[in-house]
């Protein structure tokens, strides 16, 4: 094998900058607002000092740098402002466009200066640029972005190496494998990656940091900063070595400076509220000591069953459960902030004896039993009864409210949602009701 | 659970009330305004609170005085006996205190339990009613009874669906109301508001992009205007430039050539006059003048200095007499000493003379001329010492002889005493001897007492102890030594032996030795001492006596040669006295003068000479003084004549006439010095002329020369052409300023000849015109600059507020926040609204297939009731009111029914509802006024059957004014109350 100039460079993508944190589902104080708001151009800036730390050789982008059609003037001059100062250091970017920036002309403000080392690909075809030092091609960049938001062509069959180049890099947003969850965008397969020649593949488009395959080496970058529930963990970029046998390792670089956090935790064997937030208290304290001495936001979700389960499903309890341990958060970063705290605590009765019993507890079981029941093909008349009905109740805010159709949509429950987990949950509601009235009443 | 009894304080008409009740039925009976109605409310007062309203039908106030209230005994069906207490003056609870049997006090919620949560809603419509109730429908229809009617029915397990419906369903518009207005954040409409707002403002904000490009450009487009702006302004700028230089060049070209026609018209010669010739001509005309003035100081000064000679005329006499005159002003010091002089040398002639009579009184017995001659010769003095020493040794002589007798008689004098002091020693010796035998006795004595071994047996010891010795030294192998020891110890107690055989003297003879020495018998050692010490003295003493009888007897004799001596000595001294006086007497000196006094009387001698020949040199000294002081007077008085002066008699007129005719002579003398010091100067004045009139001369040819060379005539002629010159230089320089001026408008030399001729063709206003027009092009295009700049600035400002701008993202921030709350709270809402759907649902299927008790029970009081009419009730799931439905299977709602026939079936619903109620809770009494009013016979009969039905479960408390009602009720009265 010939040998190569040993380098190294940063691979990134998937940036979203100055685009919201999502999944809030409680008011926000300031100061958190403030630090998720500026996240994640606070992890470019991370990204950005990464670069400058490790003195790498050029800076390769994935896609993706804002979230949508008409990005934040600020996100885009803090892009071009990391990239100006990649430049100063000497070290050139390259950079694609994915579907959520596509080079439509609309997405990107044409008159922003770009520094003279940023290399952005275009849409037609896959380029490639090579990536000098001291005059002397050390590798190469192949690239090519996106014209629109939505690109079904395969792009890296387009992708092949030429001859005499020392190591091929190939950099594109895409979906290998289809990948669900996610869109199909340039959809290709492992295959197509092998097929290409390329040394390394730096993918962007999945936000979960990952590699596809080893041979050749193709890693999905990854999201720098974790922006909703689901994503979780620490972000950040992959320093990639490549050493002069052209045989290139990568490292993940944490840049991140939040990060989401699910915290679940069982009622079991608690007895008391007391129980309940030293349990609590102790959970925190341990995601938050694993953190890397990141903030937190953490969704916690309670299980299990116990008697605890009558106060949690009192009015306000939650709410107050979670302000009491925000109250005892840092004042200042790294801090760890409930988001929201879930109950699907089960109360400590038997479903199944109350359901049997000849009274209104066991009317109201059974009713919810049947309409979970009523199949469309078994029993399309009371489905279609039970489907009208919860419709209608559901319909004054989803279908009716002019602004619950235009923004609820997304909550709206489907049509099997509306048998299934909606019933379970108005079981589980109804059946708390009725069971703390009759513990009223005695 | 009953009322046991009713206490009234105060409430409407009552005043301290009583009424005991008993179980089941009591019919309280009375006519109008008995307080009936009085006594229903204050049950109701009493256990609920007071109405609140004053609408003066329910107030009752406490007319017939009293605490407004009072309370109920109450006996449950446990038999226990509690106490409810209500009082106040206004509507609502008041002061409520519940006893319970035990004694505890409780308030409200005590109340609350004993009534098993019946409130004054369900009171006051299911068991204390009248007949207004009644006839109500509403009164039953009230959430309260309503509830009731589900809630209470068998299988609910007291649940109230209905209630559990209500508060999901307050929970439901708590989040969310249909056309709802809320704003609040909390709720989904507030929620879905303001999203839909941030919908717009973010639809507004991502206009930013578009904002940010076209100012971009327009910043690029102001930019390129800007340099054409700056090139139009520039030769704008220029013209007017040019035709401003124009404007200002013509003035200024008009008055060139008005200086320039002026100056031809002037003579060119008079540029021929030297600039200075009119200084030149100053200076030498100064110089004349000068030369001038200087020779007329100098004849000036010379006439001044004849004049003075002329007045000068000295005195020749004073001078010639000006050294004698001098010299006595020079004596006239000593002169005037002269007379201190001569009085102090005739004061010192008095003064000696004086001396000198007083030598002559000290002598004594000279007269002043005896005394001058008086022999005072070496030799005189010598003889008064001889005489002095003659006279000193035998006086001294004398008094040695006299002396010494005297001492030799003052010794036999002294001895005198002594002699008798010698007889009394005569026993002294015997006295003595007879002490010292007595201290001898006794010093034997002595030692014989003081030994306590005896003599024999020292001597024994001695003996026994030589032997030891000798025993000892043969036996210790040193025989020689033993021997001697022995032998010396021998020789000692023999001697001791001797010792004790002298010692033996008689005590006896001590008396007689005592007697002896003067002492008594038996005298003490001391005293023999002292009397020994006494001895010794005496016996001193009187050998000292023997010494001195010797010494008399040779001073007798030596008297005898003194007296003798003594004698001689006065002869002696008699005849040097004798001498002394002769030669006194030889002398003519007094007698008594001693030697010593005689020879100070001749000192005086040599004084007294020295006197005389100082008086007479004082005297002669005198006469000098007297003889000098009568010269000087003469010689000033011959000066005087000299001078011509009178002669004033001599002292101080004649000094004052020298001090005068000194001071004349010096005056004199000065004027004679002035006279040659002036004549000095005019020697040198004249001789300094010549040279003077000569420079005068010289300047005078010097000034006309000048104005010959000046081509001028005489002064004024020249002054004339000078000013002329000036002029015409004056208007020269003008013509070359102004030149120069429209050099500096043209902008150069090379310039100015086009200028000028502009300036000469072009019209001024024309020019003008056009300036301005030019100026305003340039005002124009730095407005145009000015607004392009301000524009760019803002432009400038607003992209980099654009670059920096955080609001769109934080109006995307607060979007996603706020959706991901509404849609969760969207959710929690969707899950209440199938809760509510299933409890909905589960609550119709238990009213369908199971009627309430409550419609059950009262189906059977209202076909009692009605006798068989009208057999069935139904209550419509969840509808407020209920329908009836005849034996033929016709429904009726209560409003389509007879007033009567309504008002049972309200009544049997009440029964209905009262038994429900027992059947969860004990039996509540139940009050009813005046029901029956509106029943026909046959009806009433059946419904007090009902009522006394219900009374074997149930207290019941009926009131009514008709008598026949309450004899259908208590057909034997014993249940029944009157009141009034």
């Amino acid at each position: 094998m010939p040998s190569i100039e040993p380098f190294r460079f940063l691979h990134t993508g998937d940036l979203h900058l100055d685009s919201p944190f999502g999944g809030l589902t409680a008011e926000v104080p300031a100061d958190v607002r403030e630090l998720l708001r500026g996240s994640s151009t606070a992890a470019w800036r991370n990204v950005v000092a990464t670069a400058l730390d490790e003195q790498v050789d050029f800076v390769v982008i994935a896609g993706d740098v804002f979230e949508g059609r008409s990005p934040t003037l600020l996100g885009q001059t803090r892009f071009r402002d990391g990239l100006a100062q990649l430049d100063a250091a000497g070290i050139p970017s390259f950079v694609v466009h994915g579907n959520h920036d596509p080079m439509d002309g609309r997405s990107w403000a044409p008159s922003l200066d770009f520094p003279a080392s940023t290399t952005r690909f275009g849409t037609r075809r896959a380029e490639s640029v090579p990536v000098l030092r001291d005059g002397r091609e050390i590798a190469r960049v192949y690239g090519q972005s996106y014209r629109h938001p939505a690109v079904s062509e395969n792009l890296a069959a387009g992708f092949r190496r030429k001859a005499n180049v020392p190591f091929a890099i190939g950099l594109l947003h895409a979906n290998v494998g289809d990948v669900p969850g996610h869109g199909n965008y340039a959809p290709c397969s492992i295959e197509d990656l092998r097929a290409s020649g390329m040394d390394y593949w730096a993918l962007g488009h999945i936000h979960k940091p990952g590699r596809v395959t080893d041979a050749p080496l193709a890693i999905y970058c990854g999201i720098p900063q974790g922006r909703d529930p689901g994503e979780t963990g620490p972000r950040g970029a992959w320093l990639v070595e490549v050493d002069a046998a052209a045989r290139p390792t990568a490292r993940f670089v944490a840049c991140d400076v939040v990060r989401w956090q699910h915290l679940a935790a069982s009622i079991d064997g608690l007895e008391t509220d007391e129980d309940l937030l030293r349990a609590l208290r102790e959970g925190l304290g341990g995601v938050a000591a694993e953190a890397d001495g990141r903030s937190l936001v953490v969704r916690l979700r309670l299980e299990g069953r116990g008697p605890l389960h009558g106060s949690l499903r009192r009015t306000g309890y939650l709410s107050d459960l979670r302000r009491l341990l925000n109250e005892e958060r840092s004042s200042s970063p790294p801090w760890a902030w409930l988001e929201s705290v879930s109950d699907a605590t089960q109360p400590a009765v038997d479903i199944a004896a109350r359901r049997g019993a000849p009274d209104f507890v066991g009317d109201f079981l059974r009713v919810a039993a049947a309409a979970r029941r009523a199949s469309r093909t078994t029993d399309p008349q009371e489905h279609e009864r039970w489907s009208a009905a919860l419709t209608e109740a559901i319909g004054p805010l989803f279908d009716e409210a002019p602004r619950g159709r235009k923004y609820l949509g997304a909550a709206r429950p489907g049509a099997d949602e509306l048998l299934g987990a909606l019933i379970d949950e108005a079981e589980l509601l109804g059946l708390d009701l009725l069971l703390a009235a009759e513990e009223e009443r005695s | 659970m009953r009322i046991e009894r009713v206490e009234i304080d105060g409430f409407g008409r009552f005043h301290d009330a009583r009424w005991e009740l008993g179980e089941g039925l009591t019919v309280l009976v009375g006519e109008n305004e008995a307080g009936k109605s009085t006594l229903l409310n204050a049950i109701r007062a009493l256990l609920f609170g007071f109405e609140s309203t004053r609408d003066g039908r329910t107030w009752y106030p406490a007319l017939g005085g009293g605490r407004r209230g009072g309370r109920l005994v109450l006996r449950t069906a446990s038999g226990e006996r509690w106490t409810v207490e209500r009082h106040g003056d206004r509507g609502g609870g008041g002061a409520l205190v519940v006893r319970a049997p035990n004694g505890n006090q409780g308030g409200q919620e005590t109340l609350d339990r004993l009534l098993h949560g019946a409130d004054r809603d369900l009171f006051m419509n299911i068991f204390a009613f009248g007949l207004g109730e009644l006839q109500a429908i509403g009164s039953l229809s009230g959430e309260g009874v309503r509830n009731r009617i589900y809630g209470a029915g068998s299988g609910l397990g007291g649940i109230n669906a209905l209630d559990l419906e209500r508060r999901l369903r307050a929970e439901q518009e708590a989040t969310y109301k249909p056309r709802g207005r809320d704003t609040s954040l909390e709720t989904l409409n507030g929620l879905l508001a303001r999203i839909d707002e941030l919908h717009g403002e973010i639809a507004t904000l991502e206009q930013q992009p578009a904002e940010y490009e076209a100012a971009r450009a327009e910043l690029a487009s102001l930019a390129a205007r800007r340099v054409e702006v700056a090139a139009e302004r520039l030769k704008a700028a220029e013209r007017g430039e040019r035709l401003r230089r124009v404007l200002v060049a013509q003035p200024a070209c008009a008055e060139l050539e008005r200086l320039q026609s002026e100056l031809a018209a002037g003579d060119p010669s008079d540029d021929a006059l030297p600039p200075d010739a009119e200084a030149r001509y100053d200076r030498r005309a100064t110089a004349l003048e000068a030369a001038s003035g200087r020779l007329r100081d100098l004849d000036a000064r010379l006439e001044r200095i004849d004049a003075r000679l002329a007045e000068i005329a000295p005195d020749d006499r004073l001078a010639a007499v000006a050294a004698a005159a001098a010299a006595l002003r020079d004596e006239r010091a000593v002169h005037d000493g002269r007379a201190t002089e001569l009085a102090a040398a005739r004061a010192d002639a008095n003064r000696h003379e004086t001396g000198l009579r007083e030598l002559a009184r000290r002598s004594g017995s000279w007269s002043a001329n005896e005394l001058l001659h008086a022999d005072d010769s070496i030799a005189a003095v010598d003889a008064t010492r001889e005489h002095e020493r003659a006279l000193a040794t035998s006086r001294a002589a004398f008094e040695d002889r006299r002396r010494r007798r005297d001492a030799l008689i003052d010794e036999a004098e002294r001895d005198g005493g002594v002699t008798e002091r010698e007889a009394a020693g005569a026993g002294l010796e015997a006295r003595a001897a007879a002490l010292e035998a007595l201290v001898r006795h006794d010093i034997r004595v002595e030692s014989q007492a003081a030994g306590s071994v005896p003599g024999w047996a020292v001597a024994g010891v001695l003996v026994l102890a030589a032997i030891g010795v000798g025993a000892a030294g043969v036996l210790a192998d040193a025989p020689l030594a033993g021997l001697v020891g022995a032998a010396a110890l021998g020789v000692l107690a023999l001697a001791a032996l001797r010792l004790l055989a002298r010692g033996a003297v008689p005590v006896a003879d001590r008396a007689v030795l005592a007697e002896r020495a003067g002492l008594a018998a038996g005298a003490t050692a001391a005293e023999v001492a002292a009397a020994r010490d006494e001895v010794a003295t005496e016996r001193a003493r009187a050998a000292l006596t023997r010494d001195d009888a010797r010494r008399r007897e040779e001073r007798g004799r030596l008297i005898e040669r003194a007296e003798r001596d003594l004698e001689a000595a006065t002869a002696a001294s008699e005849a040097a006295a004798a001498a002394w006086v002769a030669w006194l007497a030889h002398r003519r000196l007094p007698e008594q003068l001693s030697p010593e006094s005689a020879r100070a009387t001749l000192a005086l001698v040599d004084a007294a000479r020295r006197s005389a020949a100082d008086h007479d040199e004082a005297q002669r000294r005198a006469e000098a003084i007297a003889a000098a002081a009568a010269s000087y007077d003469e010689r000033l008085a011959s000066l005087l004549r000299a001078t011509g002066r009178e002669v004033p008699q001599a002292g101080p007129p004649r000094a004052a006439a020298l001090v005068q005719l000194v001071a004349d002579i010096e005056r004199d003398a000065t004027l004679r010095r002035q006279c040659a010091e002036l004549q000095a100067e005019r020697a040198e004045l004249a001789s300094a002329r010549e040279p003077l009139v000569a420079v005068r001369d010289a300047a005078r040819s010097e000034l006309n020369a000048l104005l010959v060379a000046l081509h001028a005539a005489d002064e004024d002629a020249l002054r004339a052409a000078a000013t002329r010159a000036v002029a015409r230089r004056a208007l020269q320089a003008e013509v070359r300023e102004s030149r120069a001026g429209l050099i500096a408008i043209a902008g150069g030399e090379a310039a100015l000849p086009a200028l000028v001729a502009q300036a000469r063709e072009l019209d001024p206003s024309a020019v003008e015109a056009q300036r301005e027009a030019a100026q305003a092009g340039v005002e124009r295009l730095d407005a145009e600059e000015r607004e392009a700049l301000t524009r760019a600035g803002a432009l400038g400002e607003r992209v980099k507020v654009l670059e920096t701008s955080e609001e769109l993202g934080r109006r995307r921030q607060e979007l996603a926040e706020l959706q991901a709350r509404a849609e969760a709270e969207a959710h929690r809402w969707a899950v209440r609204a199938a809760t509510l759907r299933l409890l909905g649902e589960t609550r119709q299927r238990y009213e369908r297939e199971r009627q309430p008790d409550v419609v059950r029970d009262a189906e059977r009081h209202f076909e009692r009731i009605t006798g068989g009419r009208w057999p069935r009730i139904i209550a419509p799931p969840g509808e407020p009111s209920v329908e009836v439905e005849t034996e033929g299977g016709e429904v009726r709602r209560p409003e389509e029914l007879s007033r009567g026939t309504a008002e049972q079936l309200y009544l049997a619903l009440r029964f209905g509802l009262i038994e429900q109620f027992t059947r969860l809770a004990e039996p509540l009494p139940v009050v009813m006024d005046e029901i029956l009013v509106n029943f026909d016979p046959a009806r009433a009969a059946r419904t007090a059957a009902a009522i006394t039905d219900l009374a074997t479960r149930h207290q019941v408390l009926y009131f009514t004014c008709q008598p026949p009602t309450a004899e259908l009720l208590d057909p034997d009265r014993r249940h029944t109350i009157a009141l009034g």
